[in-house]
């Protein structure tokens, strides 16, 4: 009779370990997950424009950030110049639209290197200890020096190029990222199922690739999107200090590093790019909260009402999604 | 047993749904219960029953987005329509609670003292004089030895058993009329459980407080409770004395609990106790393509221990610590043998040493012929290939990020078993089968399943290459009677269809007897006494066997009434005079 089926199937009560067990009547999706996740939803779709439009418009428009118009130097926003114009004269719409790819670019390859990076360092001293002694040791020594000193320091002795910046950045933020892999890498290898798999006669590498890396992804992907955002923030900082990106080329920093002098006449330099980073920025952190969510298997359960996306997705394609699990 | 309105607690009614994502979950149907004066109320069930949501309600402790219905009367108001200033004058004053496990009910960082006073504080006891003093009487009132002197020490500086005291004085500090005890000594061992109960009958006789007592364990429940409710499924299945329960259950599902319950000396199954899993087992697991051993090893016994210590060491130039003194123990091909002992008596770590684990410090362990000590990682990995591990808990054995059926293949990838990824597959159906998990469940993830099912998978996992030895470290402790029936019912019919060796670790003696040849008891690291079931079990010669064996409740209240009568204790371990 009852012990053979789930006998507490139907009737969880509301501990979230027993929530779990209810059986899941045919699994979410990837993609429906995604939907239900809105804050998730609306930074990728912001990210997503924003790379659109810094990629396609220009070549589209022959938008060109370098063309200087000396007559019009400073000028308000008019429907020749979108935004306006800077200190030289150049269209500050193609400037901040050019200045988005070489933002988003450099805080992409950060986050990416940094991430892939501080996975294989942190992992890596899990299991062993010499290694683990040594690895810390160079990441603590990075970590105590302040992220834009050793930044600038950094550049200064590579040289000015876009490329050397991204080393920079990565040298800078892969110490933060490889400590917070190791610490949740350390907890993951005393649960029982390390053991377990252990015990079964696995190897080291059967451990950190099945076990371990999967279980520290959620810190991973989380801590690697607020890297992205950060990066970019201080890629703005070190081209507004003058160590960025190389004068002519166009970033944000660097608008906002001409935008200063002239805050007076011409402040839409500084509002305008300011709220490109701000909204690229919020964006990326909540891509960064919504990724936690997404990666972690047991909150799937868990995810709230269906969302702004889901229930438009829901009016585009009804019937591929169910609006409200009926039980 | 008529309805008195002075019942301290009376439930009407009572109905709780929880809305989640996947729609509204009943968890309490319309149960009304009462609580008479003086009367300790036992609320059993399984999981998910809603035993324990349904005594939080009388304290106004609801899961989030939860709707209620009905009314709990606690001493005449209804605490669901209490105001949040009402509600915690009633916490701790009217009704307080007493948690499943002490070391976590107590806050690690402050002394017990002040945790103690933290209440008295709460309710307006504002002179610190008469606080300390009120704190001193109630732990001496619960039998910690010294309260004047150990006011300021720290919850780890105190045994489980002791903690679970500590929690109790705390709950009586304000003098409740009502006392909510969820799972008060399922954390513990059989000897200090029979202690606490001991002083939770105390707390009724001497302070006059009505205690609400939900557990699982129908010994506790014989032991202590007047009245039995029975809960299945958020509804109130059978409502009777103690008495009538165990004698005549009424319900079907109360006779089935009751008969899942194993018995102290009830003996071993009969082998044809559940004829359907043993055919299906032998259907569905064929003679697997292990290796042959090699043909010395084959006549070896599948474990040997001779004389052996296993230390820990917590540091550099400490002293290590020695968890495992000279311990022989020899288990035979096919053969299973059980491991009790409290918990610290070395019982893991020896399961543990077996598996390589943990590494010998002197003394002799041969595993399937193979001496342990100085061996190579390579070696102990083809070692491992034979040796079969289940885990005590199925939440937490199990890679969230892989499925039943990915868990199942692991070993098989591991070791790179012939046949490729379809052979493995049809090979995890096969073993998913014989532990009776329908092969829908292949693609679902270990969260989803429930706690018996999930030990099931853990068995399949563990047989999934065919072992010599399987390593079962307390497989069950950790799920309810009733599942737990069915998992070691699971685990009989396999080992007697596969033959494979087995050590089964338990604290429940009850349990080991079903299952095992010969039982060894465990006490501080020593091995104190090693024998047949039968004999262990029913004509134990060391005293630390006879203690054990008497503390375990044994689930008839007739016969532990009887025993307890027999016991005596000379004085009452709670001093009511002490605290008035």
């Amino acid at each position: 009779m009852a012990p053979t089926s789930p006998a507490t199937a139907n009737t969880a009560a509301p501990s979230t370990t027993v929530l779990a067990m209810q059986p899941a009547a045919g699994r979410d999706s990837l993609w429906r997950r995604m939907l239900g996740n809105t804050g998730l939803m609306t930074g990728l779709v912001v990210i997503v424009v924003i790379f659109v439009v810094s990629y396609v418009l220009p070549p589209l428009l022959q938008l060109d950030p370098y063309a200087v118009d000396p007559a019009n130097r400073l000028a308000p926003p008019s429907p020749e110049h979108l935004f306006g114009t800077d200190n030289f004269g150049r269209d500050l719409f193609a400037r901040i639209v050019s200045g988005a790819s070489t933002s988003l670019l450099v805080g992409f390859v950060v986050a990416l290197v940094s991430g892939v990076l501080g996975a294989i360092i942190g992992i890596a001293a899990v299991f062993n200890s010499v290694l683990d002694q040594v690895l810390m040791r160079i990441c603590d020594g990075l970590m105590a020096i302040p992220a834009i000193l050793l930044a600038v320091a950094l550049t200064a002795a590579l040289g000015p190029s876009v490329t050397n910046l991204v080393i920079a950045l990565t040298i800078v933020y892969t110490p933060g990222i490889a400590r917070l892999v190791r610490s949740r890498a350390l907890a993951v290898t005393s649960e029982t199922f390390v053991t377990a798999s252990t015990m079964q006669g696995a190897g080291m590498l059967h451990l950190m690739w099945r076990h371990i890396l999967p279980n520290t992804l959620s810190v991973l992907v989380v801590q690697s999107t607020f890297t992205f955002a950060e990066s970019v923030i201080t890629e703005a900082a070190m081209s507004f200090l003058g160590a960025g990106v190389p004068a002519p080329q166009a970033s944000w920093g660097n608008i906002l590093y001409d935008g200063k002098s002239v805050l007076m006449q011409a402040p839409q330099m500084i509002l305008i790019t300011s709220g490109f980073l701000i909204v690229t920025v919020l964006a990326l952190n909540l891509i960064g909260d919504g990724l936690r969510d997404l990666v972690d298997q047991r909150s799937r359960s868990l995810v709230g009402k269906p969302g702004v996306f889901a229930r438009m997705a829901a009016v585009v394609t009804p019937g591929r999604f169910r609006q409200e699990v009926k039980r | 047993m008529t309805g008195e309105p002075t019942a301290p607690l009376h439930f009407e009614e009572l109905t709780l749904d929880i809305d989640t994502p996947q729609g509204t979950v009943h968890a309490v149907r319309g149960v009304t219960l009462e609580l008479q004066r003086g009367e300790i109320l036992a609320i059993v069930g399984e999981s998910g029953s809603g035993k324990t949501l349904t005594a939080r309600a009388a304290l106004g402790l609801l899961p989030p987005r939860t709707r209620t219905g009905g009314r709990v009367l606690l001493g005449g108001a209804d605490v669901l329509q209490a105001a949040p200033d009402a509600l915690r004058a009633i916490r701790g004053g009217e009704a307080a609670m007493i948690f499943q496990e002490p070391s976590t009910a107590l806050n690690p960082v402050f002394p017990i003292g002040w945790q103690l006073e933290e209440g008295l504080r709460a309710h307006g006891v504002s002179e610190p004089a008469e606080r300390r003093r009120r704190t001193v009487d109630m732990l001496r009132a619960v039998g910690i030895p010294d309260p004047e002197r150990r006011l300021g020490d720290y919850p780890h500086q105190f045994s489980g058993g002791q903690k679970q005291r500590i929690v109790i004085a705390m709950a009586l500090a304000l003098r409740p009329s009502v006392i909510i005890a969820d799972e008060p000594t399922t954390a513990l061992d059989v000897t200090v459980q029979a202690e606490i109960l001991e002083l939770l009958r105390e707390c009724r006789d001497e302070f006059g407080a009505s205690i609400v007592l939900i557990t699982h364990n129908m010994g506790v429940v014989a032991d202590l409770a007047d009245r039995v409710a029975v809960m299945y499924r958020g509804e109130l299945v059978e409502l009777a004395p103690v008495d009538e329960l165990f004698r005549a259950p009424r319900e079907a599902y109360t006779r089935q609990l009751l008969a899942a319950v194993p018995r102290l000396g009830g003996g071993r199954d009969e082998p044809d106790a559940s004829p359907a899993s043993v055919s299906s087992a032998a259907s569905a697991v064929p003679v697997a393509p292990a290796p042959t051993p090699a043909p010395s090893a084959a006549t070896a016994p599948a474990v040997l221990l001779d004389g052996v210590d296993i230390e820990y060491r917590s540091g550099f130039g400490t002293k290590p610590v020695r968890a495992v003194r000279g311990v022989s123990l020899e288990i035979a091909r096919g053969e299973v043998v059980g491991l009790v002992g409290e918990s610290g008596s070395g019982k893991s770590t020896i399961g543990r040493a077996i598996g390589g684990l943990e590494t010998v410090a002197t003394g002799r362990l041969e595993v399937l012929g193979v001496e342990l000590r100085g061996q190579s990682r390579r070696r102990l990995r083809a070692l491992r290939r034979r040796i079969g591990f289940v885990f005590q808990d199925p939440a937490a054995s199990f890679n969230s990020f892989m499925t039943i059926e990915d868990c199942v293949i692991e070993p098989m990838r591991i070791h790179r078993v012939a046949g490729g990824r379809s052979t493995h597959r049809a090979r995890a159906t096969e073993l998913l089968d014989a532990v009776e998990l329908p092969g829908s469940y292949a693609s679902r993830y270990p969260f989803e399943l429930s706690g018996g099912q999930r030990q099931r998978v853990g068995l399949a996992r563990a047989l999934a290459l065919d072992p010599e030895l399987v390593i079962a470290d307390e497989p069950t402790s950790a799920l309810d009677v009733s599942v737990q029936a069915r998992v070691l019912d699971i685990f009989t019919s396999l080992q007697r269809e596969l033959g494979f060796a087995a050590l089964f670790i338990s604290h429940d003696l009850a349990v080991v007897e079903l299952l095992a040849d010969r039982v060894g008891v465990l006490q501080g690291g020593e091995l104190v006494e090693l024998g047949a079931t039968e004999q262990v079990l029913h004509a134990p010669e060391h005293p630390y066997t006879q203690q054990l064996i008497a503390a375990v409740p044994v689930p008839d209240p007739e016969v532990q009434r009887l025993r307890r009568r027999a016991e005596d204790p000379g004085h009452p371990l709670l001093d009511a005079e002490a605290i008035a």
